[in-house]
């Protein structure tokens, strides 16, 4: 009886909740004015990523995102990484405390080094074509202040883009002139304290405390230069962090004879763990310009992108505990030119030059001479290098043939050489001689693409875009990448999208070709591809919007290394994934209250040639959840920002023979901020913010155990890497007319 | 590198003349139109300076390829809108002259709104001159426009269109704007 009247309650409920919305709905619709309707189209948002045309976001192909300068300093955003996390969907991070990985919707590639996932600044692509590296946390090298808005484009992007885009498009747009007028000085400290194991806060001493600060001088000015308008915005900025302290459990270490391992100075002989002091810091010098003259637009970037790693994984796995000689840098310098003109009143034409140099070092100091390929007298220095220059031209025209921009086509070509090559060296530690050369290569290739894009709309509310792009790359052959995508205006304010696209990714150097005893080159693997069908329904209620989608994703030829006898592995097309999945995310405001926030799941197997299994790292369900409310007068701006993601094996919870296997619990991080300008100084503003992680591990396995054979005996338990859990921070922003 | 260094040189030479970069609008001409067409309801004046059809002229530089293309998709845009202010309008395209023989049109065929394309920025100065006392709402296609003169301009402010208004040229032009849209736009005079 009681299990009926229950049952009766829920009915009810499921009937009266469509009908309290509906209701809600029409009142809202009822009220709408001439100055609600004006509100409406000046909220909406106008991106270029999806088709490289100016469009507004519901016009556009598939799933298009736009993270806004004002949100990202309201919610005490700090790199694109966290952009992505506290106010983006469908693409989500994971910081092993080395540069972050992403990934989305349900799939994320450990150890890709961003080589997934299209980074793009003002056209500009960053990745990388020696790895396809492509950084979001500060090590991203582009200073935030002159970020103008974040488009996240979600799905495979190859059409337009080529390889990399198989999770999207990430396309950052900086600031013309007028919005960052004057001069910018900015300052930004932040503060950690120290922690123990698994997490926990161990000591608020000053002594003990990690820390990073930021320093940037940015401009934006409008001048004359050859009697033209033109259009200067830069910023050069220095980021460091050094710290927190990290406590690790012991970990014991033998080498294969049975001695035990020397992991140097800082911890006991065999035994890699205790505190970590010297290994956790980063450094990123970096400076972007962009001078618009006329019809031609030209950036300049240059980073460097010094870190070292507090735990084994990823470019510290030959290293001393706790060792400052061990570090990454990557360095990066980039120069772009665009010219666009018309031709008659309905061909515009385009031309691009860019060019590129970018180059990688890892250091690693182990005090076992038998820790480097080539075993040296005395301590081992082990030197990775890769590199990667690359010049090219991109032409691309566009026709309006009803002249209203109805019915368009977009030809274009790129084409571009570019050299990569690495090696890793075994070196004397003490002395600085060169033991041994492993896999040293060096090679120039010559890639090609050709696009079309026939944009139509038939009617005001159908909007549709096809179109294809064919790739010419020596590594991974040939691909044409097709893209088809609706968009209906299907009532008052309510869109709804179709889509199917395509996308790659060609193997990197390193998969390819570096040649070590226990590597060998396989130049015939091809590149991954995803291929992603998706639909989604946009509503907008005045102020408010709401977005649902759901997707399905197949990804085929997935890259792993795999072992060819017992002493030699190799790269090889070993896997493919199947996964599906819903987003969606509303964001709105009323008055000075603003919200948003966005959930994604998905059901990800990776199917390989010995079974079906989970994917490790990815999250199935991420999301985030934002408020804020902007008090009158001098008071401040709050903001309230959570990011939250769901249980996820570690990476090596399916072959490390961990009992149990590693998974890192759910975990949110939840973030105040409080902003406004300094009352009685003009041009003065601040930021202060506190950030706290719930969950204290990432999925990431920490210390040797890390990369022991996936055959190794059983194990215990894993640890795993910790997260930074608390950080307050402040910045001070002094904008100086010019 | 040398390449890269003769491909900026061209390029620099090939700004000579032509048309700005820095001066253009991202805010597509579809949605310049739509709120064009809302524009008329918040100015107090319209409907009075209109009578039963609202008037609108769009100007483009001649020989102004750009100008052109942008006046030409805007005047599509909006005549298929058929309402400007609440008013059924007609729209009309023609090429830019001085302010003097606009002013003189505006007064004999009644324009109740002139949309200036991409283009006409540096004339817009001169333009508001000698567009004091006539009762007309100018609106152009990129804040530059509002800067020099013109009652209303557009601009794209973090992907988000944005409205810029000059109230002195509103004032000189018999513009009253109500308090709503005051509210969401940003004023440079």
């Amino acid at each position: 009886m009681a299990l009926a009247r229950g049952n009766r309650r829920r009915t009810a409920l499921l009937f009266a909740l469509p009908c309290a919305l509906t209701a809600l709905l029409t009142s809202s619709v009822a009220r709408a004015d001439d100055a609600d309707e004006l509100a409406e189209l000046l909220d909406e948002h106008v991106v270029n990523g999806a088709s490289k045309s100016d469009e507004v976001a519901t016009d556009a192909p598939g799933t298009t995102l736009v993270i806004t300068a004002e949100d990202m300093r309201r919610y005490g955003i700090r790199s694109i990484a966290e952009a992505i996390d506290f106010l983006g969907m469908g693409l989500v991070t994971q910081n092993p405390l080395h540069s972050v990985e992403i990934g989305g919707r349900g799939v994320l590639l450990t150890s890709d080094f961003g080589n997934h996932v299209l980074l793009v600044v003002d056209g500009h692509v960053l990745n990388e074509p020696w790895g396809g590296t492509a950084y979001f946390e500060q090590g991203a090298g582009i200073p935030l202040e002159l970020v103008d808005h974040i488009e996240l484009v979600l799905g495979p992007g190859s059409v337009l883009y080529g390889g990399n885009a198989m999770f999207g498009v990430v396309n950052v747009v900086t600031k013309r002139a007028a919005s960052f007028a004057g001069l910018h000085l900015i300052g930004e400290g932040g503060l950690s304290p120290e922690q123990g194991g698994n997490g926990k806060l161990t000591s608020f001493a000053p002594g003990d405390l990690g820390g990073s600060y930021r320093l940037a001088a940015g401009i934006g000015h409008k001048l004359t230069l050859f009697g033209r308008p033109a259009e200067l915005t830069a910023q050069a900025e220095l980021y460091r962090q050094n710290g927190p302290t990290f406590l690790w459990d012991r970990q014991a270490l033998t080498k294969e004879d049975g001695t035990p391992t020397n992991v140097g100075a800082r911890a006991p002989l065999g035994q890699w763990g205790g505190r970590i002091r010297s290994q956790y810091d980063t450094s990123v010098p970096s400076v972007y310009a962009r001078l618009d003259l006329g019809s031609v637009s030209v950036m300049v970037r240059a980073e460097t992108y010094h870190r070292r790693t507090p735990t084994q994984g990823f470019g510290q796995l030959i290293s001393d505990f706790d060792e400052p000689r061990s570090f990454e840098r990557d360095r990066f310098v980039s120069a772009d030119v665009q010219y666009r003109t018309r031709f008659g009143s309905r061909f515009t034409f385009s031309a691009r030059g860019y060019a590129d140099a970018y180059d990688y070092l890892q250091n690693g100091y182990s005090s076992e001479p038998s820790s480097c390929s080539v075993p040296t007298a005395g301590p081992c220095l082990f030197v990775a290098r890769g590199h990667s220059r690359w010049i090219g031209s991109e032409l691309q025209g566009e026709y309006d043939w009803t002249g209203s921009g109805r019915l368009t086509t977009m030809l274009g070509v790129d084409g571009r050489v570019r050299q990569v090559g690495g090696e890793t060296n075994s070196v004397e530690a003490d002395t600085g001689v060169v033991a041994g050369v492993d896999g040293k290569k060096s090679m120039t290739e010559l890639v090609g693409a050709a696009y079309l894009q026939q944009r139509w709309t038939p009617v005001p509310v159908v909007h549709l875009n096809g179109g294809a792009r064919y790739d010419v790359d020596p590594r991974g052959g040939t691909r044409v990448s097709p893209r088809a995508a609706a968009a209906f205006d299907v009532w008052r304010n309510g869109v709804l999208k179709v889509s199917y696209a395509e996308a790659f990714r060609a193997p990197t150097f390193y998969e390819a070709f570096y040649a070590s005893p226990d590597q060998i080159p396989n130049p015939n693997i091809r590149s991954e591809t995803v291929r992603g069908l998706e639909s989604s329904i946009e509503q907008r209620l005045g102020r408010h919007k709401i977005l649902f989608g759901v997707f399905r994703t197949w990804w085929s030829d997935m890259l792993s290394i795999r072992p060819v006898d017992d002493n030699v592995s190799q790269y090889a097309n070993v896997s493919r994934i199947d996964n599906y999945g819903y987003n969606a995310r509303t964001e709105g405001a009323v008055g000075a209250f603003r919200y948003g926030g966005s959930v994604t799941g998905a059901y990800t197997r990776r199917g390989t040639p010995k079974g079906t299994e989970t994917l490790p790292v990815a999250p199935q369900l991420f999301g985030n959840l934002r408020a804020s409310y902007t008090l009158p007068g001098y008071w401040p701006t709050v903001a309230l920002a959570t990011t939250f993601v769901g249980t996820r094996p570690a990476d090596r919870a399916l072959d490390g023979n961990f009992d149990p296997a590693p998974y890192a619990p759910a975990s949110a991080e939840l973030r105040l901020t409080l902003s406004q300008r300094v009352p009685g100084v003009p041009g003065l503003s601040y930021r202060v913010a506190g950030s706290f992680t719930t969950g204290s591990v990432v999925p990431y396995v920490a210390g040797p155990t890390q990369s022991f054979a996936a055959d190794a005996e059983t194990r215990g338990a894993a640890q795993l890497t910790q997260v930074v859990r608390l950080v307050t921070f402040a910045t001070l922003q002094y904008d100086l007319p010019l | 590198m040398k390449a890269l260094l003769l491909t900026i040189i061209v390029l620099v030479a090939l700004t000579i003349g032509s048309d700005s970069w820095a001066e253009t609008s991202h805010v597509p001409v579809h949605l310049q139109a739509q709120l064009t067409g809302r524009l008329g309801t918040f100015d107090r004046n319209f409907q009075a300076r209109a009578g039963t059809v609202a008037r609108v002229l769009v100007l483009h530089k001649d020989g102004n390829a750009d100008s052109v293309s942008a006046a030409t998709a805007f005047a599509k845009a909006l005549g298929e809108i058929h309402q400007v202010g609440g008013l059924e309008a007609t729209v009309e395209e023609a090429p830019f002259i001085d302010g003097a023989k606009l002013a003189t049109r505006c007064r004999a065929q009644k324009i109740a709104l002139v949309y200036f394309a991409a283009g006409l920025e540096s004339e817009m100065s001169r333009v508001a001159q000698a567009l004091v006392g006539v009762d007309v709402l100018t609106i152009g296609g990129s804040s530059l426009y509002a800067v020099q003169g013109a009652v209303v301009a557009f601009d794209l402010e973090e992907a988000r269109p944005k409205l810029v208004l000059n109230l002195r040229s509103a004032k000189a032009q018999n513009v009253s704007f109500k308090a709503e849209l005051l509210k969401l736009a940003r004023i440079v005079e």
